[in-house]
C-alpha cells in the first residue's frame, strides 16, 4: 500500500473548539451569567434577556434536530406547550408536589417526542416536515377546545408554590434571578449538546444522518438513535416551556401554536444551524429585532421575513456561520 | 457451508423485478467475483443481501442460517461487511471517527483500530482529517479499514476500483488476495477485468437479473472473461 500510504500528510483539526476550550468557554459563561446583574442596567432589560434565553432554548432544540437528525420540525412547540401546561396544570390542581410536577413536566415531553420519534423518525423531508406541524397542531387544538384541563384559548394563571426544591420558588418570577437562571441552564444545555456531538452516540447519529444506509451497512439500527434525539430537542424545548410558564405564571394555547415553531426555525436559520451555538445567538438576535421593530412597526413579522430572506441569500450558514468564515480569515 | 448463498433469489424495486433467480455461493476465505455489465443486477445483490429490495422468491443463506430479517443492519452483525460503490464516507465525521464507526457490531477478531491504522499508515497520520479530505484511494483504503474493523467473516466490495489511478488498483489487488489468504471471503463486484483477475478464484457473470456464467478464473483467458462479461 505505499502509494496509498504516502499522500498528503497534513493533520486538519476539525473542531475547532474540543477538549479543554469547550470546558474554558463554558466556565467563562457560567461567570458572565453570574455578573448579569451587574452587566443588565434595568429590569426591563433584565426580563427581555430571561425571554431571549427561552427562545434561546427552543431555537437550540429546533437546531439540534437539524444538526444531529437532518430533520426541520415545524412541531416543536408542542413540546415546549407540553412542559409549560403540564407545570402550570399539575401546580395549579394540586395533584402532585411541585417538585414532582417540575420533573414530570420535563420527562413527559421527552417521552412523547421519543415515542413520536420512532414512529416519524423514519420519515424524510416535506412529509416529514408537514407531520411534526400536524402534531403539534394537534396539541394546540386540544388546548385550546379543553375548556376543563385549563380554560381553553383564555389560557390560565397559576401561583408558584412557595418553595420549590428547597428554594424560595417567588425567584423565578424575579427578572434578575430568572435572566441568571435561564442563562445558566442555556450554557449549560449547549455545554452537553457539545458533549453529545463528540460522543459515539453523537457520532452515531451524524452518520445516520450523513448517510443513513451507509450507517445500516455498517450494522447500525438507525431507529433508536433518531428518536433519542428526538427525546433530547423535546427535553430542551420542555425546560423551555417550564421556564415560561413559570416566569409569567400563564399558560395559554399559544405555546403550542405552529408559529412559535416556525419562529424557532427561523431563529435556528438566522444563527446558523449547523452550528451548536447558532440557533441560540439567531434567537437572541431576533429577539430583540421583534422587540425593536415591534416599537416603531406594526407590521414587524414582514421586517424578520426580509431578515430571514437577506440572511439566507447571503449568509446560508447564519450569523455564527460568517462568524466562523471571517476568523478563518483572519490572517490571510 | 457456505459464507452466503442466494439461492434462487428474484428481487423486486417496487414493481420492477431486477433479480431473476440468482444463485451463487461464496466459501470462508474464498474470493469470488460477481461480474456482468452496467444495469444487470449486481449492486442488487449487495441491496437485496442488506434489504434494500424486496424478495420476492428465494432464500438468502448465511453460514446456513436462512436470513428471514433483511434489514441492513442485520448482514453486518452476520459477519458482513459491504464497502460500497462510491465508498460512503461520512462527510462530518474525521477518519478516525470513520473507522470507529466500523465497530457497531463488536465482533471480536484480529482486526483493531491499532491493525488496522498499521496496514494503511496514512489513516493514522490524517486522523483526524475530515474523511472526504483524503484522495480517491486514501477514502477506499478508509472504506476498507472501516470494514475491517466489523471483523467480518466476508467483505463485499462493489466497484472498489472506480476512480482510481492503475498504480492504486494493483495495490489494492495486493490486498484483496492477502485478506482472503488471512480468511475473509471476498465478494468482489467488478467490472475492472484486471483486478478480477488477479483477485478472484472464481466468477459468476450476471446477465439480465440471473447468472449466466460461472466457473473458475483459472480457465478463463481475460478476453474470455471479456467476451463472458459482454454477454
Amino acid at each position: 500500500m505505499s502509494t496509498i500510504a504516502h499522500g498528503a500528510a497534513a493533520t486538519v483539526r476539525r473542531k475547532p473548539l474540543a477538549g479543554a476550550a469547550l470546558f474554558v468557554t463554558t466556565a467563562v459563561a457560567l461567570a458572565v451569567g453570574v455578573a448579569l446583574p451587574w452587566l443588565v442596567p434595568t429590569k426591563i432589560a433584565m426580563s427581555l434577556l430571561a425571554q431571549a434565553m427561552f427562545d434561546a432554548l427552543l431555537a437550540t432544540s429546533v437546531g439540534f434536530l437539524i444538526l444531529q437528525n437532518g430533520r426541520v420540525s415545524f412541531g416543536q412547540a408542542a413540546f415546549f406547550g407540553l412542559g409549560g401546561y403540564s407545570v402550570g396544570v399539575l401546580i395549579a390542581r394540586h395533584w402532585v408536589a411541585p417538585e414532582v410536577a417540575v420533573l414530570i413536566a420535563i420527562i413527559l415531553p421527552t417521552l412523547v417526542a421519543f415515542l413520536l420519534g420512532l414512529v416519524i423518525a423514519r420519515i424524510t423531508g416535506v412529509a416529514h416536515a408537514m407531520l411534526t406541524l400536524a402534531v403539534g397542531q394537534a396539541f394546540y387544538e386540544v388546548v385550546f377546545r379543553w375548556r376543563e384541563l385549563a380554560k381553553g384559548d383564555d389560557g390560565m394563571s397559576f401561583n408558584l408554590p412557595r418553595h420549590l426544591f428547597g428554594l424560595s420558588a417567588s425567584g423565578l418570577q424575579d427578572p434578575a434571578v430568572m435572566m441568571v437562571l435561564a442563562w445558566t441552564i442555556l450554557v449549560l444545555v449547549l455545554f452537553a449538546l457539545a458533549l453529545f456531538a463528540r460522543s459515539r452516540i453523537g457520532q452515531i447519529a451524524a452518520a445516520i444522518r450523513d448517510n443513513e444506509e451507509r450507517a445500516r451497512f455498517l450494522g447500525y439500527s438507525t431507529m433508536l438513535p433518531r428518536a433519542l434525539v428526538y427525546a433530547i430537542a423535546a427535553f430542551i424545548a420542555a425546560i423551555a416551556g417550564v421556564l415560561s410558564a413559570c416566569y409569567n405564571g400563564y399558560i395559554a394555547p399559544q405555546m403550542f401554536h405552529w408559529s412559535v415553531s416556525g419562529f424557532a426555525l427561523i431563529m435556528a436559520i438566522i444563527g446558523g444551524a449547523k452550528f451548536i451555538i447558532g440557533p441560540a445567538i439567531g434567537a437572541v438576535v431576533l429577539f430583540y429585532i421583534k422587540d425593536y421593530a415591534g416599537q416603531f412597526a406594526e407590521y414587524w413579522p414582514a421586517i424578520v421575513g426580509i431578515i430571514l430572506v437577506v440572511v439566507t441569500l447571503t449568509m446560508p450558514r447564519g450569523v455564527v456561520g460568517l462568524a466562523a468564515t471571517l476568523w478563518k480569515m483572519r490572517g490571510r | 457451508m457456505a459464507l452466503l448463498a442466494f439461492n434462487d433469489v428474484h428481487a423486486l424495486y417496487g414493481r420492477a423485478r431486477i433479480l431473476n433467480g440468482v444463485t451463487f455461493a461464496v466459501d470462508r476465505g474464498e474470493r469470488v467475483a460477481l461480474v456482468g455489465r452496467n444495469g444487470v443486477g449486481k449492486t442488487t445483490v449487495v441491496n437485496t443481501l442488506c434489504g434494500m429490495t424486496r424478495i420476492a422468491q428465494g432464500q438468502i443463506a448465511v453460514n446456513g442460517r436462512v436470513m428471514k430479517d433483511l434489514r441492513g443492519y442485520i448482514a453486518a452483525q452476520n459477519g458482513i461487511a459491504v464497502v460500497m460503490q462510491g465508498r460512503g464516507i461520512l462527510p462530518s465525521l474525521t477518519v478516525e471517527e470513520n473507522l470507529l464507526l466500523g465497530t457497531a457490531t463488536r465482533r471480536p477478531g484480529p482486526w483493531s483500530l491499532d491493525k488496522v491504522q498499521a496496514l494503511f499508515p496514512i489513516l493514522r497520520e490524517r486522523r483526524s482529517s475530515p474523511g472526504l479530505a483524503l484522495s480517491g484511494g486514501q477514502q477506499q483504503m478508509l472504506a476498507i479499514g472501516r470494514a475491517l474493523m466489523a471483523n467480518p467473516d466476508l467483505l463485499i466490495l462493489d466497484e472498489p476500483s472506480e476512480g482510481l489511478a492503475p498504480v492504486i488498483v494493483d495495490e489494492l489487488a495486493a490486498l484483496l488476495v492477502k485478506l482472503g489468504e488471512d480468511g475473509i471471503g471476498i465478494l468482489l463486484i467488478e467490472q475492472n477485468i484486471s483486478l478480477i483477475h488477479r483477485v478472484a478464484q472464481r466468477f459468476y457473470v450476471l446477465s439480465k437479473g440471473a447468472v449466466a456464467e460461472s466457473g473458475s478464473l483459472h480457465d478463463v483467458s481475460r478476453d474470455e472473461l471479456k467476451r463472458h462479461i459482454a454477454i
